[in-house]
């Protein structure tokens, strides 16, 4: 299956499931298939950012939320102090190589040198993707993390 | 009179039997300080540096003064213990022919270690901030190399404290170059895991074949996470996890004192060391 994306980036989404596959099809976004994805937190300077699987119901989701993301036109801030950074998904399957990665208020999806932006109204889909890890983390980095996305809506 | 400078860290601690008439003269010095009424029940201080005293006290004192054959003076007051200790260098410089010409040199030191407590040296200076009594090098600032594609998703804050620039599987950590991880994220322990990889207390000197000897600071995110900083001639660097090296804080300031700094959820900080040239960092 190809991963062919329209040079247009904008809005719309359509989610089907073809075999074990997911793919998320926007007229204006491009079309990403995949049925699992490693999320990693970056929250730790010294230590491996702690890591976890998500499942295809929840890389469906993952999918449709992102499609639900309008697209934005301010750029991304790279956060990158100590604490909480920010929480990465690296999509397997047929959209291996796309990341998506969510900080302060921008969602941005990285595949093959391009790169698209969308808009994280009240850091909700950042807070959904780390939510998928509560029974990977420990309740006191939850706890912070969650914290930290709260106290910093943008 | 046995007497025990609680100083070091991982080395045991210097002590000395000390002769009888200096002994007893120490004794009375401490005494008449004061310092003895305050050695029950607080505990030593947790810092690295000068902790306190332990003597060993000889029977006719303890009958004659009604006091714990044992006695533990841990350094809450450090102006009473700076007079104490140099009125102990003006008893000792003159005892050397007794066979304690040591004790004189670690008595200075603590001098030194104290006085460096009450004022510190100027921000910048070497050894600022610190009671870091030995010699070490202060490589420039120069992030660049560590903010290079091939190497800045791996190389940690343990990598860049260590200067040891490498294409490492994944990020280093203290203890595994020398075949033992650090078991749990206290301070202690994973300052252990870096001593197991040659690194050593302040206070604890590397000869100069060593050099580039690295001044390091080590803070704790308590049960999540370590972080070390290390010295440059005006600032101090670090690098967050897979992140950009940097000489600023969490504030965005440049880092003048690790101790001071802004550090996010580092809350705790552990202490200083000395990172030798010798460092075995692995992943």
């Amino acid at each position: 299956m190809s991963t062919k994306a329209p040079p247009r980036v904008l809005l719309g989404v359509l989610l089907l499931t073809l075999g074990t596959s997911v793919m998320a099809l926007a007229a204006d976004k491009p079309v990403i298939k995949a049925s699992s994805a490693v999320v990693t937190l970056d929250v730790f300077s010294g230590r491996p950012n702690p890591t976890w699987s998500l499942s295809q119901p929840a890389t469906a989701e993952l999918l449709r939320r992102l499609g639900a993301l309008e697209t934005s036109k301010v750029d991304a801030r790279e956060f990158d102090d100590l604490g909480y950074r920010s929480v990465k998904a690296e999509l397997a399957g047929e959209a291996k190589d796309t990341v998506v990665t969510a900080s302060r208020g921008v969602v941005t999806l990285d595949r093959a040198g391009e790169r698209f932006q969308y808009t994280d109204a009240g850091r909700q889909f950042e807070l959904w993707l780390v939510n998928t890890g509560a029974s990977h983390l420990t309740a006191d980095l939850l706890r912070y993390v969650t914290g930290e996305i709260a106290s910093k809506p943008k | 009179m046995h007497l025990t400078i609680d100083v070091f860290s991982g080395r045991p601690n210097p002590s000395w039997q000390l002769p009888v008439v200096v002994g007893r003269t120490v004794f009375e010095l401490i005494n008449d300080s004061g310092l003895r009424l305050l050695t029950l029940p607080v505990p030593f201080p947790s810092r690295l540096g000068y902790r306190g005293l332990q003597i060993g006290l000889p029977i006719d004192i303890v009958q004659k003064y009604r006091v714990s054959p044992l006695l533990d003076i841990p350094a809450v007051l450090i102006i009473e213990h700076l007079a104490l200790f140099r009125e102990l260098a003006g008893i000792v410089k003159f005892a050397g022919f007794l066979g304690i010409e040591e004790l004189y040199k670690f008595v200075l030191l603590v001098i030194d270690l104290l006085q460096k407590t009450i004022a510190p040296p100027a921000s910048g200076s070497p050894g600022a901030t610190t009671t870091n009594p030995c010699p070490f090098e202060m490589l420039p600032f120069d992030p660049k190399p560590w903010n290079e594609g091939a190497y800045k998703p791996t190389n940690n804050c343990y990598a860049y404290a260590s200067n040891k620039r490498a294409k490492y599987p994944s990020k280093p950590q203290p203890g595994i170059g020398s075949g033992a991880m650090f078991s749990s994220l206290s301070g202690a322990d994973v300052a252990a895991a870096a001593k197991r990889d040659g690194a050593h207390d302040v206070g604890d000197c590397f000869p100069d074949s060593e050099a580039p000897r690295m001044l390091v600071a080590l803070v704790i995110w308590p049960g999540n996470d370590y972080h070390w900083y290390r010295k440059h001639p005006d600032c101090w660097g670090h690098k967050p996890g897979s992140t950009d090296a940097r000489n600023v804080d969490s504030s965005g300031a440049i880092i003048a004192d690790p101790e001071k700094c802004d550090r996010g959820p580092y809350t705790v900080f552990h202490g200083y060391m000395l990172i030798p040239k010798s460092q075995k960092v692995a992943a």
